[in-house]
């Protein structure tokens, strides 16, 4: 009876080593060659996300793979943030001209409760075809918040209103889906639109 | 010599102002040393519920005065906001009270900063178009401004007292 507990805990402890050995053979040639990304030591920012795009069709991470990615967490109800950041976006889009097609634009709404994706269909009719707005389910939100370290917070304002507070910045990905950096809109329009280039011309992902 | 001039051409605007102000009777007690510059309302894209506004305000008074709220029967609300951003988080609050005015000094809203917010416009709005606004102050002091109606998504320039709009656009 005791022999056979000991013989099974062996055999655990075994496929335990195993499993772990070949965790850190995959992980280790996965990251070979490479150079780490700027939170490698810590967790990575970015991940997997399923959400409604404002053209009705469901889509992941997967959709946008081999492209550099430009994130803005924002909401339609915002009067001023949200349409400055997505005009600029626009505008780096314009100036960009065909290298633009290499990176998406995301605006992903905090405020999935009133952007209706008809409201977010009419709100992109005035920004560069190459940005698409995600509404995510409000568990979806709160997940992707985490895993792209971005902050939102329903605020309540008088008569039954909110608002809501939100990361200001633009989250940019590289072409692995690697993050590479903020861009901030009050930095100088050259120095944004070097960073967009670097992020499209970092080399995709060889397999996904 | 450069400040000189711009300090000389603010002055050459501060009293065309007022005499614009002083050939209106009827603004003529409330317009007297205090002016609205730059009143522009930046159009929501569409879907949008809210545009923002930006005004100039220039208390050239000897008095701080306090505006206490905007007002236009065009827009069905009007307030003050103020957009914060601390640790890269963006955050848009009422403005609790009155804004100040010392005298001699103006009152500067900007994108990222203090503005207005207008919502449930009573007729469809485009760009070029203007609106009368109408700001309220705590003495009683009431000014119109006529305000621009620009495109969504126009980036504002940051117009001082006295400054031209061909600098901005």
């Amino acid at each position: 009876m005791k022999l056979a507990l000991f013989q099974k805990l062996t055999w655990v402890l075994c496929a335990l080593c195993a499993g772990l050995l070949a965790g850190l053979l995959i992980l280790g040639g996965r990251s070979g060659g490479q150079p780490p990304s700027p939170v490698a030591e810590g967790r990575p920012i970015g991940g997997p996300f399923t959400m409604t795009a404002h053209t009705g069709e469901t889509v992941t991470e997967r959709t946008y793979a081999g492209k550099a990615r430009m994130v803005f967490m924002g909401f339609t109800n915002c009067p001023e943030i949200c349409p400055t950041t997505l005009a600029e976006m626009s505008s780096w889009f314009g100036e960009l001209g065909k290298d633009g097609d290499g990176v998406q634009g995301f605006l992903v709404s905090v405020d999935p409760e009133r952007d209706s994706l008809e409201t977010l269909r009419l709100y992109m009719s005035s920004f560069d075809k190459r940005i698409v707005a995600l509404r995510p389910e409000p568990a979806e939100l709160e997940r992707f918040a985490k895993a792209f370290k971005v902050y939102y917070k329903k605020v309540p304002t008088e008569g039954g209103d909110y608002t809501m507070d939100h990361t200001a910045g633009v989250l940019l990905f590289d072409r692995q889906g690697r993050f590479s950096g903020m861009i901030d809109l009050h930095e100088s329009r050259q120095v944004i639109l070097q960073k967009i280039r670097r992020a499209i011309a970092a080399p995709a992902a060889t397999k996904t | 010599m450069v400040l000189k001039l711009a300090a000389f051409s603010a002055m050459m605007l501060v009293t065309a102002t007022t005499t614009a102000g002083a050939a209106n009777d009827k603004h003529k007690q409330a317009s007297a040393g205090l002016s609205v510059e730059h009143a522009e309302i930046i159009l929501s894209p569409p879907g949008g519920m809210m545009s923002a506004g930006y005004l100039v305000v220039w208390n050239g008074t000897q008095n701080q005065l306090d505006l206490a709220a905007v007002e236009s029967g065009d827009f069905g609300s009007i307030s003050l906001h103020r957009t914060e951003t601390s640790d890269g988080v963006m955050r848009m609050r009422p403005v609790k009270g009155v804004l100040p005015i010392p005298g001699h000094s103006e009152l500067l809203m900007k994108q990222g900063g203090i503005h207005l917010m207008l919502s449930d416009p009573k007729a469809p709005l485009k760009p070029d178009d203007t609106v009368d606004l109408e700001l309220r102050f705590q003495d009683g002091t009431r000014v119109t401004a006529a305000a621009r109606i620009l495109e969504s998504g126009t980036p504002l320039t940051d117009h001082h007292h006295g400054q031209g709009d061909e600098a901005g656009h």
